[in-house]
């Protein structure tokens, strides 16, 4: 509104006389070329941010389902009580894992869903870890280790839920790693400023041509810059609280609710639908 | 006896709502709680789309103990008043909504109405605080005292809160510029005219209930002061009390005041209704009681 205001202001004193105004629309081509060029390279470095962060919640979809089925499968569960106790144990650790690492990249508090989840007495074991997810992957690796030495699992099974570990691991570095490294600063500056500027410019490149139809083709040309520059601010962080952020809510319920039906848990909570047509 | 804090979250689904969902889990994490949330919907609006919406928001929170979902029809002020008499939240959290056009000239602040109408303290986050990327766990404790009430319901929150969350305690005052017209400022008012004297009234204010705080003391007008210790304090938190939070527009309606809509923090606002309403007494293990009203003779907490 205001831009089209101050491009209306310019035609209308362009129209009534002060020719001054008009400048040569060459520049302003150029301008608009070369800034063209540098948003879409920013735009693609922030759309690859944001895909590769839906890729490792995907993976993460994948890798928690195989350790519950690991965890199921490998430890003996008909024989033993102890073992069907621990495979239970380790899908909860599994679901809040999941919990604890969509919380660590949101900056929110774990412990209130981790203490519905593990209970009181486990989620105060993790009070001291300041990496929540880490502190819950060593204590499955423990628990893992504890399978071994009590006889529930051989040396190989061992090493396949190891390696399920550290592929868990790897996701939780690459997330940690796109939340604590954004892009360059001069990526979210400079284009900024430049499209500014451009906007502001543009309409003395129009008047002469266009005269009483300069705001429209102005603030037409303008909008599309800035829509520009702001998908590709709304889209580098995708772990930032906002509607436009990969879906971990709905994706962590839906390992949840899967998790817990492999588990023959009747308690299984419900899928999140979208919120005015945002999933979460 | 009640040992769990009263939570009701208004949401409107916009994204200052989900701005303030770490704020809301760390102060769960520290402080036992029961969290409602609650979304409003009018007349045109379908049931079935409201209901779905309100159990999906937040959904993480159904892991929290005693969480509910409430969809309700009608107008906003009414329906959360009436909740508010009945269930009696210890806490109501009202973000302010998204800026997504000029504001309307002639319209009142929601905010402002609830806070003149339900008997509970709000904690708002204007849109300088939802427009940063995260809110985290609260360190730092800032409490606004201008000594014109007797009400000292704010401070003694304030000073729970901090304690419990082990957190700084701050106390903030201004003090006016001193010029020939001051003379006058004394007679119908306790306010201090002098920063030192400022500083030992605050000091003797919260010796009772608290050991170990800090004091900011400005001079000069309040509505250039505050804003600037309150970045002093790097508070992450800030209490206001009777007559701070509350005023009214030209047009007569409530509205807030400059401060709360300019803080670079969430503000809890004990003022209007909340006043009448019971306080909090969280204790340092975590136990809450529901006390009785807050009304105290400044006097009798400085003997």
């Amino acid at each position: 509104m205001g831009l089209f205001v101050y491009d209306f202001t310019i035609a209308s004193l362009y129209t009534l006389g002060v020719y001054q105004l008009a400048l040569t629309s060459l520049p302003l081509g150029t301008m608009g070329a070369a800034l063209s060029l540098f948003l879409a390279f920013r735009n693609n470095s922030a759309y690859g941010r944001w895909w590769e962060a839906r890729i490792l919640w995907g993976s993460l979809v994948n890798w928690s389902r195989s350790f519950t089925r690991q965890a199921l499968t490998f430890l003996p569960g008909t024989d033993d009580d102890d073992a069907k106790r621990e495979q239970t144990v380790l899908v909860h650790y599994m679901i809040g894992f999941v919990c604890a690492m969509r919380c660590n990249l949101r900056r929110q508090n774990p412990f209130p869903e981790l203490r519905g989840i593990l209970g009181d007495a486990e989620a105060n074991r993790l009070l001291r870890h300041d990496n929540v997810p880490s502190a819950m992957l060593l204590e499955m690796g423990r628990r893992s280790r504890l399978a071994l030495e009590r006889g529930w699992l051989d040396s190989y099974l061992y090493v396949r839920i190891e390696e399920t570990l550290s592929e868990l691991t790897n996701i939780h570095g690459a997330c940690e790693r796109i939340k604590n490294t954004p892009l360059p600063r001069q990526y979210e500056y400079i284009p900024r400023v430049l499209v500014g500027f451009y906007c502001l410019v543009l309409p003395f490149g129009l008047v002469e041509g266009m005269g009483m139809l300069t705001p429209l083709a102005s603030t037409a040309v303008s909008v599309i810059f800035i829509a520009l520059d702001s998908v590709g601010r709304e889209l580098e962080d995708p772990f930032e609280n906002t509607v436009h952020d990969t879906p971990m809510t709905g994706l962590s319920r839906m390992i949840e609710i899967n998790l817990r039906q492999q588990l023959n848990e009747a308690s299984a909570p419900r899928q999140v639908a979208p919120v005015q047509g945002f999933v979460y | 006896m009640n040992d769990t804090l009263n939570l009701l979250f208004l949401t409107d689904f916009q994204e200052p709502s989900y701005r303030v969902i770490p704020a809301i889990s760390h102060f769960a994490a520290e402080v036992k709680t029961s969290l409602t949330i609650m979304h409003v919907y009018e007349a045109e609006e379908d049931r079935r789309d409201a209901e779905s919406d309100v159990q999906s928001f937040f959904a993480e929170a159904e892991h929290y103990a005693g969480c509910r979902r409430i969809a309700a029809q009608g107008d906003v002020n009414t329906v959360v008043a009436e909740y508010c008499k009945t269930n009696k939240p210890d806490l109501v959290i009202a973000p302010a909504g998204q800026r997504l056009q000029f504001p309307p000239l002639a319209q009142a602040s929601l905010r402002a109405s609830l806070l003149e109408k339900i008997p509970a303290p709000l904690w708002t986050f204007t849109a300088r605080v939802t427009e940063r990327s995260e809110l985290g766990p609260i360190r730092s404790v800032a409490c606004y005292v201008d000594f014109e009430s007797d009400n000292i319901a704010h401070v003694e929150a304030a000073a729970q809160l901090a304690r419990r969350f082990n957190a700084k305690l701050q106390l903030l005052h201004v003090v006016p510029t001193i010029h020939e017209g001051s003379l006058g400022l004394g007679w119908d008012s306790d306010r201090p005219l002098h920063p030192d004297v400022a500083e030992q009234k605050l000091y003797d204010l919260l010796s009772p209930m608290h050991r170990g705080a800090e004091f900011h003391v400005g001079v000069g007008s309040e509505s250039s002061q505050l804003p600037a210790l309150i970045e002093q304090s790097r508070a992450d938190v800030l209490f206001l009390g009777e007559g701070q939070a509350l005023g009214r527009s030209l047009l007569g309606r409530p509205t807030l005041r400059s401060i709360v809509k300019r803080s670079p923090c969430p503000v809890i606002c004990f003022d209007g209704a909340a006043l009448e309403g019971a306080t909090w007494n969280l204790q340092t293990n975590g136990r809450v009681v529901a006390a009785e009203s807050p009304m105290r003779e400044l006097a009798s907490m400085q003997r």
